[in-house]
């Protein structure tokens, strides 16, 4: 590969990555205006606040980051600990970290924090840090309480949509108390070296509108788990269903009623609330022929498969036949079940529904230059390959595509575009 | 106006979409192709040729952000036009630079055939590019993309161009290294 191939290359990323990264912001440019006399207007003054700390420290410079380095972890956790309050009233703490900011060394704010999950935002990364900050690969973070590790964080991360970024990670739900949230990095070879943050304090605090904590009993004995709901002020709604897969008597599924489905960890729901449980009655022995779906469109044998008993699912799946389009039926444990076959009054049958495809009509393509055809190709959601071809056509021209203009086609096709070298 | 307006202009076969767009982005436009072109009559044409093609793939192309969707047009029109004119990429504009700071993410010997997968290569800049901290991809792509020098880079993101100038030092370092191990060198 080349410079002018990645030069190119840059050039064919997403339109989002363009839109979000590339484009300075339409109020640095007048659109009418002359090119040169654009660029002049966008230069602003640099701002000012990074040369007032510089200004500070002004002679002393080298002595102070020496220091501040030397005491990192000792300056970050004051200060990530008042910023993570959020509390107006803290001039001297603020001050600090406006010190700190200026000075851009790295620390965490803490945004927003649940049972089961914390929102933080990474402040002044420097590049030594960025190229050691790999969350994907080997950088965690980890809860801790009272000096030990009580949860690890999943990676998760939701892109800020401004400078910093803003991430979520989530951990295996924890009663309510102050926690710490404590960076733990590891080189390639695993071995754990310095942190970049200082650990940053947090607190769970879901019960402050007299929250009740409900874990999931989901597959566990319905008789006691409704004694420790009651346990909690909670009422118990019991709803009953014949289930192949979990044994009479357990719980086959929870829910707050208006407050959703259960998640893994449980929930928080507020005291006398309902707490509804569908508790299996075992096997049905009643059984019933299972029609002939194949075919047919899922939306209309939805309420007469429901009217015989079976429980219906819908998985989709991509595929040419119309969308709707029933293609397959099998059970909960994705065995296929054959039309006629006898199965338990209730049990699931998976009906695998065609998303179907939609069609796109393929442009007229040739002779244009092949980035832009590329793009507009892609834009139809076609895939595209490109072949080079000893041509006299200058260089980057299309010359011919595999597809006729004006044909119509499923998208998600794959489109050749023969492309002209220049050497014909 | 906006995109939606615009582009509905474009799928009733409006011309009136092509003012409407050119009124919208087109300064935006003009400065893309400036920065490669370094020639304000080229840019100018550069702009009318994104219109004219934008009007012919517009529809059936359904862009999701239109002012990105113009702004690849231009950048590829403009740098085609660079190359036809300028066979070794190297005269006036950003572009020469440029290429003097890309080839550090290249090998420097490059022995392998010119089979490039391009599809993978952009997908892989695309991750890439999210993996970066916002900052750093603004500053990448503002050079690279929209060929910037790192002054204006400074002035409009109101940070130091010596801080503009070490991002980009240690992003394209780093594409370097993604690039290894992408296998996509």
């Amino acid at each position: 590969m080349k410079e002018q191939d990645l030069l190119h290359a840059i050039g064919q990323v997403s339109e989002e990555t363009v839109n979000k990264t590339a484009l300075p912001d339409a109020a640095n440019l007048d659109s009418d205006a002359h090119p040169e006399r654009v660029t002049a207007k966008s230069k602003k003054p640099i701002k000012q606040t990074k040369k007032r700390a510089i200004n500070v420290h002004a002679g002393a410079a080298a002595a102070v980051v020496a220091l501040c380095v030397a005491l990192n972890a000792a300056i970050f956790y004051g200060v990530a600990k008042l910023r993570s309050t959020e509390d107006s009233g803290m001039t001297p703490g603020m001050q600090l970290s406006d010190e700190v900011q200026d000075m851009d060394l790295p620390y965490i704010e803490v945004l927003d924090a649940a049972s089961n999950s914390v929102t933080i935002v990474l402040h002044n990364l420097s590049e030594d840090d960025m190229n050691r900050w790999n969350p994907i690969n080997y950088d965690v973070f980890e809860v801790w309480q009272d000096g030990a590790s009580v949860a690890i964080c999943d990676y998760a991360v939701a892109r800020g949509e401004d400078e910093e970024r803003t991430y979520t990670y989530h951990f295996s739900a924890l009663p309510n108390g102050t926690y710490e949230l404590v960076n733990i990095v590891k080189d390639k070879n695993g071995e754990e070296t310095d942190p970049i943050f200082a650990p940053v304090t947090f607190e769970i605090d879901t019960e402050q509108d007299g929250m009740v904590f409900i874990p999931d009993y989901t597959g566990q004995d319905f008789e006691k788990a409704k004694q420790e709901i009651l346990s909690k002020g909670m009422y118990v709604d019991k709803r009953s269903a014949f289930d192949t897969e979990v044994p009479e008597g357990c719980i086959i599924s929870m829910d707050g009623g208006e407050q959703g489905a259960f998640g893994s960890e449980g929930m928080w729901l507020l005291p006398g609330d309902y707490v509804r449980i569908v508790v299996s009655l075992g096997v049905n022995e009643e059984t019933v022929p299972l029609p002939d779906y194949i075919g047919e469109q899922f939306d209309e044998i939805l309420t007469e498969a429901q009217e015989l008993g079976i429980a219906v699912e819908k998985k989709t799946v991509n595929s040419a036949e119309p969308e709707g389009t029933i293609l397959k039926m099998t059970d909960g444990s994705d065995n296929e079940l054959e039309a006629g076959a006898d199965i338990a009054k209730d049990s699931v049958v998976v009906m695998h529904v065609s998303t179907g495809t939609e069609k796109v009509i393929v442009p007229n393509l040739v002779g244009w230059d092949v980035d832009t055809a590329q793009m507009t190709a892609e834009g139809l959601e076609l895939y595209v390959i490109i072949e080079e071809a000893n041509d006299s056509a200058s260089a980057g021209k299309v010359i011919a595509q595999s597809i006729e203009p004006n044909t119509e086609v499923q998208s998600r096709g794959v489109l050749v575009l023969t492309v002209s070298n220049g050497q014909g | 106006m906006n995109d939606k307006s615009i582009l509905s202009l474009f799928a009733k076969r409006d011309e009136q979409g092509i003012r409407e767009a050119n009124r919208a982005y087109g300064g935006l436009l003009r400065t893309v192709a400036m920065h490669i072109l370094g020639d304000s009559r080229d840019a100018e044409e550069c702009v009318s040729d994104t219109m004219l093609k934008a009007w012919n793939s517009i529809p059936p192309a359904k862009p999701k952000y239109l002012r990105a969707y113009l702004a690849k047009l231009t950048r590829n029109i403009a740098l085609n036009r660079y190359e036809s004119e300028h066979a070794q990429m190297r005269g006036g504009g950003e572009i020469p630079a440029a290429l003097d700071e890309l080839a550090e993410c290249v090998p420097a010997q490059d022995n392998t055939e010119r089979i490039l997968d391009r599809l993978a290569l952009t997908a892989a800049l695309d991750d890439f590019l999210k993996a970066l901290p916002a900052q750093h991809a603004k500053i990448f792509m503002r050079r690279y993309f929209t060929l910037m020098d790192a002054g204006e880079i400074a002035a409009e993101l109101e940070i130091s161009e010596n801080t503009v100038k070490s991002v980009l030092r240690r992003t394209r370092a780093k594409l370097h290294d993604f690039l290894e191990k992408e296998e996509l060198l």
